[in-house]
């Protein structure tokens, strides 16, 4: 999968983000750097793995 | 020093993994409106209440002769027409057979109208949107509260693995 279609996955995964967030930063993408696209997909897994951390921490 | 948002930072409520009314933003109350209105499981909960409302009204409609009967007969011949057409709209009881809905409607000729066949299959529609009722309204809860982390994906998955160390 290349970094420009993850980084669109995980928009749509992170939970902070309204549907009209997620359309405006999904086009965004297209024009953005590849730098600018990885700095994001990081940001974003790093985000949502937390996440998920968070919740097993918490069923646990 | 450290800039806090008391509308986004959790603070006290990170620790204890709660949070208050007051730790909820606006834009995450509309992000979580959002997602119980687009939720597949909440969908069918609302469908199989509004359905259960239906089915109540043409129940106690039923209970009178001549007009009430309509309401109920028509209920019958629109599941008909429905099922032939294949437009779910019309069947307020499709849990529940053509047969099961059509075979209490001689009793209205014996009691003169005055029964409500339509109890019958609207009981029998109900047991079956029960259970979904209960998912739906512990989902929307869920949502509501911010109970509802989804389990990822093998697409969500990939991402991640894109961006892994």
């Amino acid at each position: 999968m290349t970094e420009r279609a993850a980084v669109a996955t995980l928009l749509h995964t992170v939970d902070f983000l309204t549907l009209k967030q997620q359309r405006l930063m999904t086009e965004a993408l297209v024009s953005a750097s590849d730098e600018d696209v990885h700095s994001m997909g990081v940001f974003l897994a790093a985000y949502i793995q937390a996440e998920s951390d968070d919740l097993q921490r918490l069923k646990a | 020093m450290k800039y806090e948002n008391p509308e986004v930072d959790g603070g006290a409520e990170e620790e204890t993994g709660q949070e208050t009314a007051k730790s909820v933003s606006a834009i995450e109350r509309v992000r979580r409106l959002e997602k119980i209105a687009r939720d597949p499981e909440v969908y069918q909960g609302m469908t199989a209440f509004l359905r259960t409302a239906v089915n109540v009204g043409i129940t106690g409609a039923d209970f009178g002769s001549g007009v009430g009967d309509v309401f109920s007969w028509g209920a019958d011949a629109a599941k008909g027409v429905g099922r032939k057409l294949n437009i779910s709209l019309l069947d307020t009881t499709p849990d529940v057979s053509l047969l099961a809905a059509v075979i209490t409607e001689p009793a209205e000729v014996f009691t003169g109208g005055l029964a409500s066949t339509h109890a019958f299959e609207s009981m029998l529609q109900a047991r079956a949107d029960w259970p979904r009722m209960k998912v739906a309204y512990e989902k929307l809860k869920a949502i509501w509260h911010g109970r509802d982390k989804v389990v990822h994906t093998p697409e969500v998955a990939a991402a991640l693995q894109t961006f892994a160390k």
